[in-house]
């Protein structure tokens, strides 16, 4: 390849990496070098986050679910990669706003503590649980908590 | 004046190096990638396909990405593990390698990695090889170009050793990018690394942290603060220790600890840890690695597993 059109690319590429590395609200620890991505990763930050509903539960209404991130994050403790990336999908906007993450965290290593055991075989089915779930819209989130906490303390 | 400028840049960038250190970069970043994919197989259909977890919760709608039948999702990551294994051993280098960008991209856009930055220096990593004579040397490519009866063309063998070099050093820019963005990011939150409260809180949440070591460490209110302040100034010096020749060495056993520090105590998947270790292949001398390569290649020799002269 002719050097000229290499190096005008390697120029290009250095002033874009650097751009979208420091690009404020991009997520500074982030690179970005695909556009679409590029693109994606802001309308994650910008609409997703605020949109976030699941089965008619806002962003804000999250906050009730931390027992199932509880669980979640324990069976996402490298068993079920689907169920890691449901997890992070759920609450990584979460994580993206103070307020939450702090009640989060704190909540969180608590109840951990206090909780988790060491039997992970008693989660075993939870992760067919919650496809299912999502499968069924008209389920709430309450019956779904029921049905983990219940299986839970079997 | 203007020509000395261009003759330097042309120096830097275009002068032909050993691709020893390419090679192993290319073997490690496609491996990563196949042990990746090989690892969401079981759970393609609930991954990467129209009944997956996002498509059902609306995620994916947001981003506009086509999705597939379970069926097709299985056999979009199977070709993924295809062409990963192709591109490790080297077989049609840069044909596999094209086919591997584009199936990781879509797949890393449907699963949402394009928010994990390991994965994003991964498939960066990837798509700068397409330009590379990664396959050039140590590959399938290689042997079967032997095979065709250029064995005993030693002046020929021996230019297929070395290759265009911009490559490799666009990939270490990258990573100088990388560290300084993340030295960047932490910098603004100074204070909670230079007393060790975020490494701390870290280590000890139930989903990032929790590993015996770092559970450990926590104790130790110093240890924190020790670790947390080096970790801030490490990541600024490093994004230059990569580019000076000088510390090339100091760069690549400091960041082969630090890494492997994440990878004991902080509950990420490997993906991050393994990409980083392989990326810093790239930091040491293309000379230096070729010298340990050949080394090693004899020392297989003499105890008859190696390629033979």
């Amino acid at each position: 390849m002719n050097r000229a059109i290499i190096s005008f690319f390697i120029i290009g590429y250095i002033l874009f990496t650097l751009q979208v590395s420091f690009f404020p609200g991009m997520g500074l620890k982030r690179i970005y070098f695909w556009p679409w991505t590029t693109w994606h990763m802001f309308q994650w930050n910008v609409s997703t986050a605020k949109k976030i509903s699941v089965n008619g539960y806002t962003l804000e209404d999250q906050v009730v679910k931390v027992d199932l991130e509880l669980l979640l994050g324990y069976i996402g403790g490298g068993h079920n990669p689907a169920l890691v990336i449901y997890y992070k999908k759920l609450f990584t906007p979460l994580g993206e706003q103070n307020a939450f993450k702090n009640r989060f965290s704190e909540y969180l290593v608590r109840s951990y503590n206090k909780k988790v055991s060491s039997d992970k075989e008693k989660l075993k089915g939870l992760d067919l649980i919650l496809w299912s779930w999502t499968k069924e819209p008209s389920n709430s989130f309450e019956d779904l908590k029921e049905e983990l906490c219940h299986r839970w303390s079997d | 004046m203007f020509s000395k400028w261009i003759k330097s840049w042309n120096q830097y960038w275009f002068v032909a190096k050993p691709l020893h250190g390419l090679v192993l970069f290319r073997i490690g970043v496609a491996l990563i990638l196949f042990a990746y994919y090989l690892k969401r197989l079981p759970y393609a259909e609930m991954i990467f396909s129209v009944e997956s977890f996002d498509h059902r919760l609306g995620f994916i709608e947001s981003l506009s990405i086509p999705l597939f039948s379970p069926a097709v999702a299985m056999f979009l990551v199977l070709f993924c593990l295809v062409t990963s294994l192709l591109f490790a051993l080297g077989l049609w280098t840069r044909l596999s390698n094209i086919f591997l960008v584009v199936l990781v991209a879509y797949l890393g856009c449907v699963e949402g990695m394009y928010t994990i930055g390991g994965f994003n220096l991964l498939l960066i990593s990837s798509f700068l090889l397409i330009f590379s004579d990664c396959g050039k040397y140590g590959s399938l490519d290689y042997w079967l170009w032997l095979k065709k009866g250029n064995k005993k063309k030693k002046k020929e063998i021996e230019k297929r050793k070395v290759g265009s070099y911009w490559v490799q050093r666009l990939i270490v820019v990258q990573l100088a990018i990388v560290y300084l963005a993340c030295a960047f990011y932490k910098s603004q939150y100074a204070y909670g690394w230079y007393n060790g409260k975020f490494l701390r809180e870290t280590l000890l949440d139930p989903y990032w942290g929790q590993l015996p070591l770092g559970v450990w460490m926590s104790q130790y209110h110093w240890v924190m603060a020790f670790a947390g302040t080096s970790v801030l100034l490490w990541e600024f010096f490093m994004s230059l220790f990569v580019l000076l020749p000088k510390f090339r060495n100091f760069a690549f056993i400091s960041g082969v600890f630090f890494h492997a520090f994440i990878l004991f105590t902080f509950n990420l998947t490997s993906l991050f840890s393994f990409t980083m270790f392989v990326h810093l292949i790239l930091v040491l001398s293309p000379y230096d690695v070729a010298r340990y390569c050949e080394s090693f290649n004899s020392f297989l020799r003499k105890n008859g597993i190696g390629v033979k002269k």
